[in-house]
């Protein structure tokens, strides 16, 4: 493979590939311009910023690692990193086995409306923003006049027990996000040529034996690439999707133990000092622990299945 | 694969030192040339949608850009062209009057000041970054400007409170000198029908400490509630509660930000305490446990952050007083005769006051114009805000726009906004003073109870003039070398004290824990920095 | 005997949907019993599916000030289908040729496309750049601009790419066509389900958006719906918080929309989407039968 891919390089003129660079230059250049240009303003993380000096001009902090010493020195800085790990990993294992699951019995549903249907209603809650969620949710679980506890009637203070949040966190995440996978993976399905599946039938396979066989392996590659990506984008320090839990715990004090992440302890410890510094070195811890999982994961797939390595 | 890395890495690098390099160049090369034209198709539309006037001068006239805090406003352009035709004619400016949502201001502005972006003017707050962007050096030096700039801004305010926008003997920001004035004293409010239902005395609660004053209320709110089980004795949530920023209640006062620990007793100034250390927090706290657990507040209190439909329900028995004079010195205070958010018909109410009348140190800081240290047009800048704080007809065009458009008044003189019209949400206080001595800054009723308003504010104006200043008046804590304990304090302060405050977990159990975490969040270096600060000040 | 247990596991799986259906549903259409409950009923008896006292006053309020409302679907529609179009095309080209072996700097400028996943500069250099040095401040293109690239969609494409078989793309190029022609002529067709998939999230993502408006844009001419929306749901708590500032806190807050208000702006917002739905969805579907790449 090595070597014609070598032999190829040598022999493709460069104007034969201008075109693809033509096609290719505005989203190099975009990428460049959204993601690589601010690039700099890790720098922020190692300095005494000020605005006057600019982000290259400020003088560095003394020691070099004093705008970090906040998070490390905080009491919390174990749970939140933990409940980052933690809803990371099991909501991406959730969401993919239930999206996948859900990708392959959509398939099985034969009648046009029906399966028309279910699409329809699984997307939905992918269309709210995570304030809506988090209204529905309050409508749910408010203490006196939420559906719950009221047609149940119970008196259960949602908002004050940590214990239930580990469940409920997760199972908002699925069910704002497991429509949007399902319909990846739906489409991934689609893409397998039909023929294997009648050939498998002549063969007397039982619909198990099929998706065992045939589907879970040729969607394997995009499994993996949507995980993979998963893991990288969480970690984004503060881009990534972490609105759901500024949102949904509704700032209750008493269930940070179980809902708070890295951004969201961030953003509370400093929203009294405003401190650029230490924000942008949180995030950076951020990404060096997202930066540690993505080449992990890629190096134990590497081993397991070369072919499907991100990189 | 490490080279490739690497390699890649590199080629990043010079991407992105084109636009960073030397950060002053104006063009970011390439990338944003391409992209620019990419888009020159929507730049088209964008043209025709209308673009807010970038600040070059036209002519003589400069732009300025003001920033404050307001949820969206309605026909703004309309108000704004009719103010700036004033502003035109008088100095020669043109206002760009921006509003920024509530909730996303101090980001906001946070951001702007940080990458010197292009602003004038903006509001600012003790209670929104004024300290931390004091710190850098963000607001313009107005001391010598604004005796001979802006005499009447000047000299309308008592001195006392020029102190609290004073950084290093500087004036930093033009206090806004509001309607409600500036000197407080702070009390309760109880529904007078249902006191007189169950025969309670709201009189007796007058100068009581406030923790003798919440006993007092404990029975009546109790006797309140068996006669009306539907009603909520005590307001609580999680944004506000008495040790979060109400010091005037414990005879205290705060040394810098009131979230921050480290807090002064106003009869012994120059010893730093730690808030939550101290007795009052525990008995405020057992209280409070006592009331959750009787039921005279919400069991979600921690949790709720908007009680406004409560309020309007008038659900409430009792709940904090910040207006005064109350009942008792001024009969028929119109301003206090109702709870919260509701009518003297729905919820008819009496209000005492129970702390000293004093000026507290944040009060110079608690609405402040400044103006951008870095800006082109300073001077224009103040006469700007002279212009805004003496010209009672362009003032009160912003403010509440045109009479009989925008807001009109009945047969009886009552006034009322017109719904669907430009509405400023009352946020009149961000951008001008709403004081002045003739009454005529802001709307009130034309009829007996509008005069009765004017009256009643103008004894808090003549105790403006006469009233303590807060010992702490002038002092600004450089939070610099304990910034690593503050923010890992806030952080354990917003999760514990909405749940202390609100009774929803015991204190006994949890304030000793509650303490030990802040100790280990480094309180202690707080205190001590903050001691010493103060005693350096003093001296 | 078989035919029997075959019935069995679909009636399985269709009431699995069904249950699934309803679980997505409902919680919406609360919304929208909360929006049309009158507030003192809301106050009185809690949140109901259906109303017990039926009310439109929420959306008499919100359309009050309508020109707003209008001119926000105005912006946002706008917004949401050139960004996505963009979107599409510019990252289908990258990805496109980041497929093609005649590339010969492909791996690394893969690489280069997926590092930026892991790192991010902040807001501090990402504010600087739209607005000192691209000068985007109040304008529509900054709204667009901001989500124009996408990692995760480059590599989603490609994975689909490498799936368009070799000899379709030899064929046009013996026939004399250009890659760029091949592109648009051959490889964009078929990949319609990939493309409908991706931007219909991208759509959402455009959508939902509110904080580039929140930081951007300072005009009220090119606010977006989201951004109302948030600001509705948001400025009730800093309001509280900071009540004790001035008195007429007080009355700023009893000036914001009640509940069934804030509920009703939040059907407005999703409302055209999901009366949109089913024709996005016609077409979803017909682009994943028809365009299904058969290799």
């Amino acid at each position: 493979m090595k070597k014609r891919n070598k032999a190829m390089r040598r022999k493709v003129p460069l104007k034969r590939q201008l075109p693809f660079y033509i096609m290719m230059a505005p989203g190099l250049l975009l990428i460049a311009l959204l993601f690589y240009c601010p690039l700099p303003g890790i720098l922020i993380a190692f300095k005494d910023f000020n605005p006057n000096d600019g982000i290259l001009g400020s003088p560095w902090m003394d020691p070099w690692f004093k705008n970090f010493e906040f998070f490390f020195k905080s009491d919390t800085a174990r749970i939140v990193t933990f409940n980052t790990i933690f809803y990371n990993i099991l909501e991406m294992l959730l969401v993919t086995l239930g999206a996948v699951t859900l990708a392959i019995l959509l398939n099985e549903v034969k009648g046009k409306v029906s399966s028309t249907i279910y699409k329809g209603a699984i997307l939905l809650p992918t269309f709210l923003s995570w304030i809506v969620i988090q209204y529905i949710l309050f409508a749910l679980l408010s203490v006196d006049r939420g559906i719950i506890n009221n047609s149940f009637g119970m008196d259960i203070a949602w908002y004050s027990d940590a214990g239930y949040w580990r469940f409920i966190m997760p199972l908002a995440y699925m069910w704002k996000n497991i429509g949007y996978y399902s319909v990846l993976y739906m489409a991934a399905i689609a893409g397998i040529n039909t023929d294997y599946y009648e050939a498998a039938q002549l063969d007397g396979a039982t619909k198990w034996q099929q998706i065992k066989k045939i589907t879970l392996p040729l969607i394997k590659p995009t499994i993996i690439v949507l995980s993979l990506l998963w893991v990288g984008k969480l970690f984004n320090g503060g881009l990534g999707d972490w609105n759901a839990f500024f949102s949904l715990p509704n700032n209750s004090g008493a269930l940070y133990r179980t809902t708070d992440v890295i951004d969201t302890y961030v953003y509370r410890s400093l929203r009294t000092l405003g401190d650029y510094g230490m924000s942008t070195a949180a995030g950076l811890y951020q990404s060096l622990m997202g930066l540690v999982l993505v080449f992990g994961a890629n190096t134990v797939i590497k081993k397991v299945d070369p072919d499907s390595a991100l990189f | 694969m490490k080279r490739k890395v690497l390699a890649l890495l590199l080629a990043g690098a010079m991407a992105c030192s084109v636009f960073a390099g030397c950060g002053g160049e104006k063009d970011s090369g390439n990338d944003s040339q391409k992209v620019q034209s990419d888009d020159a198709q929507k730049d088209e539309t964008k043209d025709e949608e209308g673009q807010e006037p970038s600040g070059e001068e036209t002519g003589d006239i400069v732009e300025l850009n003001f920033y404050y805090s307001n949820s969206p406003v309605a026909d703004q352009d309309r108000i704004m062209d009719k103010a700036n035709e004033i502003i035109e004619k008088e100095i020669g400016v043109h206002l760009n009057l921006i509003p920024v949502d509530g909730a996303q201001y101090a980001e906001k502005m946070n951001l702007m000041i940080n990458t010197g972006d292009d602003w004038d003017l903006c509001f600012t707050a003790h209670w929104m970054d004024f300290y931390n962007h004091t710190a850098k050096g963000a607001y313009a030096d107005l001391t010598d400007l604004l005796p001979t700039l802006a005499p009447e801004t000047y000299s309308r305010i008592p001195e006392g409170l020029w102190e609290g926008v004073k950084v290093d003997g500087k004036i930093v920001a033009v206090v806004n000198y509001q309607q409600w004035g500036a000197a407080q004293r702070k009390g309760f409010r109880v529904r007078s029908d249902i006191a007189e239902e169950v025969g309670f005395d709201w009189k007796q609660l007058e100068d009581k400490p406030t923790l003798e004053a919440l006993e007092i209320l404990g029975d009546f709110i109790g006797k309140a509630l068996e006669a009306h089980p539907d009603m909520i004795g005590w307001e609580t949530a999680q944004g506000g509660n008495l040790f979060k920023s109400d010091c005037l209640y414990w005879d205290m006062d705060a040394v810098g930000d009131t979230e921050v620990p480290g807090w002064i007793r106003l009869d012994d100034p120059k010893t730093v305490i730690n808030q939550f250390e101290t007795d009052e927090f525990m008995e405020f706290c057992k209280i409070m446990r006592d009331w959750y657990e009787k039921g005279y507040v919400r069991k979600d209190g921690a949790t709720v952050t908007d009680t406004t439909p409560d309020r309007t329900a008038a659900k409430f028995v009792a709940e904090l007083c910040y207006g005064w004079p109350d009942s008792i010195d001024f009969p028929g205070n119109a301003d206090v005769a109702k709870m919260s958010m509701c009518t003297p018909e729905n919820a008819p109410a009496v209000a005492v006051s129970t702390t000293r009348t004093i000026i507290p140190a944040g009060a110079g800081a608690n609405a402040a114009v400044a103006v951008n240290a870095n800006s082109k047009n300073i001077e224009k800048a103040v006469e700007l805000i002279e212009l805004l704080n003496t010209n009672d007809e362009l003032y009160m065009l912003i403010t509440q726009g045109e009479e009989g458009v925008d807001h009109v008044y009945d047969e009886e003189g009552n006034y009322s906004l017109v719904d669907g019209m430009y509405n400023f949400n009352y946020n009149e206080w961000q951008i001008g003073q709403s004081y002045s001595p003739t009454f005529t800054r802001a709307l009130y009723n034309r009829n007996e109870a509008g005069e009765m308003a004017k009256e009643s504010q103008g004894i808090v104006f003549e105790a403006d003039k006469t009233a303590d200043v807060s010992p702490l008046s002038g002092f600004v804590f450089n939070s610099e070398p304990v910034k690593t304990q503050i923010a890992n304090c806030s952080a354990v302060i917003d999760e514990m004290l909405p749940s202390l405050c609100s009774g929803s977990i015991d204190p006994e159990e949890n304030i000793p824990q509650f303490l030990e975490r802040l100790e280990s969040a480094g309180v202690n270096d707080i205190i001590a920095e903050k001691q010493a600060q103060i005693e350096a000040w003093m001296n | 005997m078989k035919t029997g247990k075959f019935k069995i596991s679909y009636a399985v799986i269709h009431i699995l949907f069904i249950l699934l259906a309803l679980a997505c549903i409902i919680p919406l259409l609360l919304v929208l019993g909360i929006s049309l409950t009158d507030e003192k009923t809301l106050l009185a008896e809690g949140y109901h599916l259906i109303p017990r006292q039926f009310s439109t006053f929420a959306y008499k309020y919100v359309f009050a000030g309508a020109t707003s409302v209008i001119r926000a679907y105005g912006v946002t529609i706008f917004v949401t289908a050139v960004g996505t179009v963009l979107h599409l095309l510019f990252m289908s080209m990258l990805a496109y040729g980041l497929t093609r072996e005649e590339v010969t700097a492909r791996n690394k400028l893969a690489l280069f496309v997926y590092l930026p996943v892991l790192f991010n500069g902040g807001m501090i250099p990402t504010y600087m750049m739209m607005t000192k040095y691209l000068h985007l401040k109040n304008t529509l293109t900054v709204l667009i601009l901001i989500y124009l690239a996408s990692v995760t969609n480059v590599l989603i494409m490609k994975n689909f790419f490498r799936s368009i078989p070799n000899s379709l793309l030899e064929s046009a190029r013996i026939d004399g066509s250009g890659e760029i022609r091949t592109f648009f002529k051959i490889v964009l067709p078929l990949s319609k389900p990939s493309l409908a998939s991706i931007g219909l999230f991208v759509a959402i993502a455009y959508w939902n958006d509110w904080t580039t408006c929140s930081l951007y844009i300072e005009t009220p001419k090119l606010q977006t719906l989201q951004y109302l929306l948030q600001s509705l749901m948001n400025n009730i708590r800093y309001l509280q918080q900071n009540a004790s500032a001035s008195r007429s806190m007080e009355f700023a807050i009893a000036e914001l929309p009640n509940e069934g208000a804030r509920m009703a702006t939040c059907i407005l917002a999703v409302g055209p989407i999901i009366l949109l739905y089913p024709f996005l969805q016609k077409y979803f579907e017909s682009g994943l039968t028809i365009g299904a790449v058969k290799e």
